[in-house]
């Protein structure tokens, strides 16, 4: 398959523009854990520079359609294309391919526990840009302008495992977005922050939309959804805004 | 630098980005290796299949016969217990018989290998028969391990009169091997997201993950304590007894019996 340089082939947009290619599109996605069906013949066209919401019930498979938007799950049905590419369990043993696909979708995981491995807050946010072969002035001057972006400066030099819930997500988000992805997706953001740290991430993923990022958030919080979606993906029985854009997948 | 809250230049530019070629591909590949280790290793809840006896009699009999199994000097004992594994085996779940293949067939090879030298000095007869009797103790184990739900398999120890110290700790280690083997994927799965080019201290990023589990085992033992302290443990673990025997308890344990008798003319005990 070709591999196109995601330089030539992204142009990312500015400024909350929204490009008119799909840039993650999934066409009769089917996927299933065992025996156990989770996407159901999914179809779904999210633009660059777009903010999609997904809502449904508890189970009803955001998380997984995360997943196979990032690369981790394939479809045993159906096809998944990033920027035109097809993402397969065999375009994905290709290891330029995954390093590709990984570098321009990030992942904020619901448990920020699980994302931090590092000693400290620093070398966490570090990690991803040395993995890109970026210059050490690089390195550190994204360091710099991230913690500086989230407010964790005072943070640079603690180790993650001692941060509170709202301190180790600013963290999580940090160490993806120097990185600087093209896409982000945020498996429910909110969960387990108090309403202060709530209203700050709600701000930032506002800004972050601004800057022309891609974002598709799996949430259960309304307040969030209506604030920045710009249409909604409602997964399984789920029933949202219905005067407002959006699509029911996985019914 | 841009002042608090900005978005940095960098940040509203397209990221240019090839990887670097890695010839020990650290994270993409030895990473999912080990996840897909984790994956085989992770405990599943076994489901009764049909025709099981209770929890308390599987695991009796089990032990009965791989006590046998292990002092039999004849083949035929062996090979009786073998053909009873496999039939067993056969109305096991596809995916259950995998798994059982898959550890059964292992403890024999590495059974085998141990044997080796012996074959190789004319005890070939013994080599097989180790191969044979682990492969069937380790079947027997197998079985009632896919075939008895977790929580069963502890409640049963109750009739055994096992120490409740020594059940709580099978339980508290059951689940915290299921939790700690779900955090692990979680936490490569993160460190493969973000390993897309040369990792220069290897090391240093699998000792991050290690570090991270062992910090997670920690809080989780000891928020599992307080959670038990808060709901009135004081060292007891009082799990019911699950001793009730039906009828088709009644029929295993016949059957235990006849091969039992069988076993003692077969040894010429009786």
């Amino acid at each position: 398959m070709a591999h196109t340089h995601p330089a030539e082939a992204l142009h990312t947009p500015h400024e909350g523009a929204v490009s008119e290619t799909p840039l993650i599109s999934l066409d009769d996605y089917c996927f299933a854990y065992d025996d156990t069906p989770v996407l159901r013949h999914v179809a779904l066209e999210v633009r660059a520079g777009e903010c999609v919401v997904l809502m449904g019930d508890n189970g009803s498979g955001k998380s997984t359609l995360l997943k196979a938007i990032c690369g981790l799950v394939f479809p045993q049905r159906g096809a998944y294309r990033f920027d035109g590419s097809e993402v397969s369990e065999r375009s994905m043993r290709d290891a330029s391919f995954a390093k590709r696909l990984h570098a321009r979708v990030g992942f904020i995981f619901q448990d920020s526990d699980a994302q931090l491995f590092c000693p400290s807050v620093a070398d966490e946010i570090a990690f991803g840009p040395r993995q890109m072969g970026l210059s050490e002035a690089e390195v550190s001057r994204r360091v710099d302008d991230t913690l500086a972006l989230l407010d964790i400066e005072a943070l640079r030099d603690r180790a993650p495992w001692t941060l509170s819930g709202g301190e180790k997500k600013r963290v999580a988000i940090a160490c993806v977005l120097s990185m600087n992805p093209d896409a982000y997706c945020f498996d429910e953001p909110l969960a387990g922050l108090d309403s202060k740290t709530q209203t700050w991430l709600t701000g930032f993923l506002k800004r972050l939309k601004a800057a022309g990022k891609t974002l598709v958030i799996a949430t259960h919080d309304q307040s969030l959804a209506d604030e920045l979606a710009d249409w909604f993906c409602y997964m399984g029985e789920f029933h949202g805004y219905e005067d407002r854009p959006h699509v029911h997948i996985n019914g | 630098m841009p002042g608090h809250g900005d978005i940095p230049g960098w940040l509203a530019k397209p990221q240019s980005f090839e990887p670097i070629h890695d010839r020990s591909a650290f994270a993409t590949r030895s990473a999912l290796s080990v996840t897909a280790v984790l994956r085989q290793l992770r405990l599943d809840d076994g489901r009764p299949s049909r025709f099981s006896a209770s929890a308390p009699v599987k695991l009796a009999l089990a032990l009965g016969a791989i006590i046998l199994n292990s002092l039999a000097t004849n083949l035929m004992v062996t090979l009786v217990l073998l053909a009873f594994v496999l039939v067993r085996a056969a109305l096991l779940p596809r995916r259950a018989l995998a798994r059982f293949a898959a550890v059964a067939a292992s403890a024999a090879m590495l059974a085998a290998l141990l044997a080796l030298p012996a074959a190789l000095i004319g005890q070939s007869a013994s080599a097989i028969r180790l191969g044979l009797k682990a492969l069937v103790s380790t079947g027997l184990a197998m079985e009632v391990a896919l075939t008895t739900p977790a929580a069963e398999l502890t409640g049963g120890l109750r009739a055994f009169r096992v120490p409740n110290l020594a059940i709580t700790t099978i339980d508290l280690a059951l689940k915290n091997i299921v939790l700690l083997g779900d955090c692990a994927l979680e936490t490569l799965t993160a460190l493969t997201l973000r390993s897309v080019g040369r990792d220069a201290d290897k090391s240093a990023s699998l000792g991050g993950v290690a570090g991270t589990l062992l910090v997670r085992a920690s809080r989780a033992a000891a928020d599992t304590y307080d959670a038990m302290r808060c709901r009135g443990f004081e060292g007891d673990y009082d799990r019911e007894a699950q001793v009730r025997l039906g009828a088709d308890d009644a029929v295993w344990i016949a059957a235990f019996a006849l091969f039992a008798t069988m076993f003692l003319h077969l040894e010429d005990i009786i």
